[in-house]
């Protein structure tokens, strides 16, 4: 089966389970307190860390998190069942069909990882994952590698993991530019051999004198985590088809870490928003490429300010917005993209307003 | 609602009612399209007009508005009865006691046929249901070439109508009416000019009005004409002190303006325009001026605006701001009107702007 016909279509959210506050079953401030963040110094980009106190406000009803915007419903506890099933439910309302969990590579028993892959079916809601972390060629790559079978012992047989022809979705984040070809090839290579059977997305360069193409063939879809490049993405797409891989565009509603980091030439966390016009403009180059799938960046990384989850500064604009829009595409009709319809959605009828405040 | 209400600790909003849509009972675009409005240049203010067309779309899902901001519910109509009842229960949700309705007259702005009267008229008979009072904003800009006695008769048909009605009279069953622009325009002579008319016509009023700043327009002696000071909006920190102890020495009540903020970028250009220019700062802007009613023990709040949409000075819900704003006046007006503001918790500021999970799902479903 071509991988395109496995993606046809659907819609992802990249996912992130790692928040964590004193009064949820972690009982600590998480990830809401710090973050670790990369600064672009003379075009290296470098760790910076910014330590927040949540106990604190540092505004009229703010606390001081590690982010730019504040979430709708205040910051919340990841391992709490109770926001996941909200998560959820909401993704599935915004028209998501599927979350690509964000993954360290770590511990899977008792964690929100094994909470969402366990809850998601009741949702409709598939699950992949992003394996997530820096690589470099100083890594310890056989241990990298080892990430992803982590993850398939743990639910290469669940259902919900899986595409329909028995696959597992993993977005294998800056496997390009941090790794060379031949890393990458036997890296994915390696997985097969182990007899993984794995979806792989990843990013690969635009530039013809690196044989993009040749990247592309060592994967089943191409993409990217984010960015604000239209020249890549014309590129990428060309590529990826080229390389007889599938083409999944992103669509990012624009990003600001301001709130944890100085931030200088960060590729994906320095995107205005413009009113949701940067986020209109990505679905509908999705739609113009005639993208197999759409990933999302983000439903929820909120220290680099790409979340559409509901949150103060943009309240349910994005998550209705996204309504339209996937339901656009996935009947690729995007084409008839009606503002008075978006308009529509987008409109909070009194009669709900009114149990709102 | 048997009894006039006593303004000590009363909080009380500008509603303005010239919004109509094609689809509502207004039946035409009224209000969210072209906007005479002012603009400063060379320190004198001047008409500016844009004039929009809200059957075009000029944004992502956005109607082509003479607004900065967008409603949340979007552009709607208030000659309809939902849309008041909504407006009202959002208000009175918002712990505010009272509206003080922007009037030009029975046939100014919005048109003829006595339209102003019928929505003040149905505002004045579901407010109780709201427990809610009414008032007026003597809207305009009276000047001293102005026929004051005519000026002083839009006022009459209020009165003669709601007289008796204790759902618009305050303390002795006087109507409370903000007075705009009288200390700038009028001043002290003008100001009595005015009042001698409606005493003469009978109408009893509990005026409000802004009180001049500077010691050389002798504040106290311009405030004694009135029975409180309330400005519309744009007052600095220095002038609001001014206020109170001007107004404390005439032995007059406070009604201290608060203000969200102000942005009129949506429909004109402007330069030093006084309340429409001045930034949000996500609510702090706000939260100062509820802070200063309580210090300085201000009698009672006036909020510009429910929605001025125009001059971006709303904290009616909208696309940008959610409900911030009426979530943090129902937390504020408490305070304010229990007298505890030292109690002031920023975590229980957090609980009142924070959503339910459920909340959020019913917006979305």
């Amino acid at each position: 089966m071509s991988p395109s016909g496995e993606l046809m279509r659907r819609v992802w959210a990249i996912y992130f389970t790692w928040y964590r506050r004193p009064d949820g079953p972690a009982a600590r401030w998480e990830h809401w307190s710090e973050q670790q963040r990369f600064v672009s110094r003379n075009g290296r980009h470098e760790i910076f860390r910014r330590t927040c106190d949540p106990e604190k406000f540092f505004h009229h009803g703010r606390r001081d998190l590690a982010s730019s915007h504040y979430p709708l419903i205040g910051p919340y506890d990841s391992a709490d069942e109770r926001i996941i099933r909200y998560h959820l439910e909401l993704m599935r309302l915004s028209g998501i069909d599927g979350v690509l969990l964000d993954w360290w590579g770590t511990q899977i028993e008792g964690t929100p990882t094994e909470s969402v892959v366990r809850i998601a079916p009741e949702y409709g809601i598939k699950t992949g994952f992003l394996l997530d972390g820096a690589p470099r060629m100083s890594t310890d790559l056989e241990a990298y590698a080892r990430r992803v079978n982590i993850l398939y012992e743990a639910f290469g047989e669940n259902e919900n993991c899986l595409l329909e022809d028995g696959r597992m979705p993993v977005l294998l984040w800056y496997f390009y530019p941090g790794f060379t070809y031949e890393t990458c090839r036997r890296m994915t290579e390696g997985w097969k051999s182990d007899g993984l059977k794995l979806l792989t997305i990843a990013d690969i360069p635009v530039d013809p004198a690196e044989e993009p193409a040749r990247w592309a063939a060592l994967y089943d879809a191409t993409g990217h985590y984010g960015g604000r490049d239209d020249s890549g993405v014309h590129s990428r797409a060309y590529w990826s088809r080229e390389g007889g891989a599938a083409y999944m565009a992103v669509a990012q509603p624009g990003g600001d870490a301001k709130g944890v980091q100085r931030i200088l030439d960060h590729p994906y966390a320095n995107i205005a928003r413009h009113s949701g016009m940067h986020y209109m403009h990505r679905w509908k180059m999705a739609g113009e490429l005639r993208a197999d799938g759409v990933i999302i960046t983000s439903w929820n990384e909120w220290h680099e300010g790409t979340e559409i989850e509901p949150s103060r500064e943009y309240g349910l604009f994005y998550v209705k917005m996204t309504r339209y829009l996937a339901q656009l595409y996935r009947e690729g009709r995007m084409a008839d993209y009606d503002d008075a319809e978006l308009d529509r959605i987008l409109t909070i009828p009194m009669s709900v307003a009114d149990g709102l405040i | 609602m048997s009894t006039p209400l006593p303004v000590d600790r009363s909080v009380w909003v500008i509603y303005f009612k010239w919004h109509f849509t094609p689809w509502g009972p207004g039946a035409h675009w009224q209000g969210w399209t072209g906007q005479a409005h002012w603009s400063s240049r060379n320190q004198r203010y001047q008409y500016a007009a844009r004039t929009t067309d809200p059957d075009r779309y000029s944004g992502i899902g956005r109607r082509d508005l003479v607004t900065s901001h967008y409603p949340m519910p979007g552009p709607y109509d208030q000659l309809s009865e939902e849309t008041l009842r909504h407006h009202l229960g959002m208000i009175r949700a918002a712990g505010i006691d009272g509206l003080l309705i922007s009037y030009y007259g029975p046939d100014a702005w919005i048109g003829k046929d006595g339209v102003n009267d019928v929505i003040v008229d149905k505002i004045v008979r579901l407010a109780p249901g709201y427990d809610l009072r009414v008032g007026l904003l003597l809207d305009g800009w009276p000047t001293m070439e102005t026929d004051l006695k005519a000026y002083a008769e839009r006022l009459l048909p209020f009165w003669e109508r709601f007289r008796e009605n204790p759902t618009c009279l305050v303390e002795d069953g006087r109507i409370p009416v903000q007075l705009w622009a009288f200390n700038v325009n009028l001043r002290y002579e003008g100001s009595k000019i005015f009042l001698d008319h409606c005493q003469r016509m009978g109408i009893r009023l509990y005026g409000i009005t802004g009180c001049p700043t500077s010691p050389a327009e002798d504040p106290v002696r311009y405030m004694s004409l009135f029975d409180a000071s309330g400005t519309y909006g744009g007052e600095d920190d220095c002038g609001t002190v001014n206020v109170v102890r001007f107004c404390r020495e005439a032995g007059r009540k406070v009604f201290l303006n608060v203000q969200a903020g102000g942005d009129v970028t949506g429909g004109e250009v402007r330069d030093k325009h006084p309340y429409p220019n001045i930034r949000r700062h996500k609510g702090r802007h706000y939260l100062h001026r509820w802070r200063l009613a309580s210090e300085l023990g201000a009698d009672a709040v006036l909020i510009t605006s429910w929605n001025e949409w125009f001059e971006g000075t709303e904290i009616e819900p909208s696309r940008e701001y959610g409900f911030h704003y009426v979530r943090m006046t129902k937390y504020l007006s408490r305070l304010f009107k229990e007298g505890r503001w030292s109690e002031y918790d920023d975590a229980e500021m957090e609980a009142a702007l924070n959503w339910t999970p459920e909340q959020v799902l019913s917006a979305m479903r």
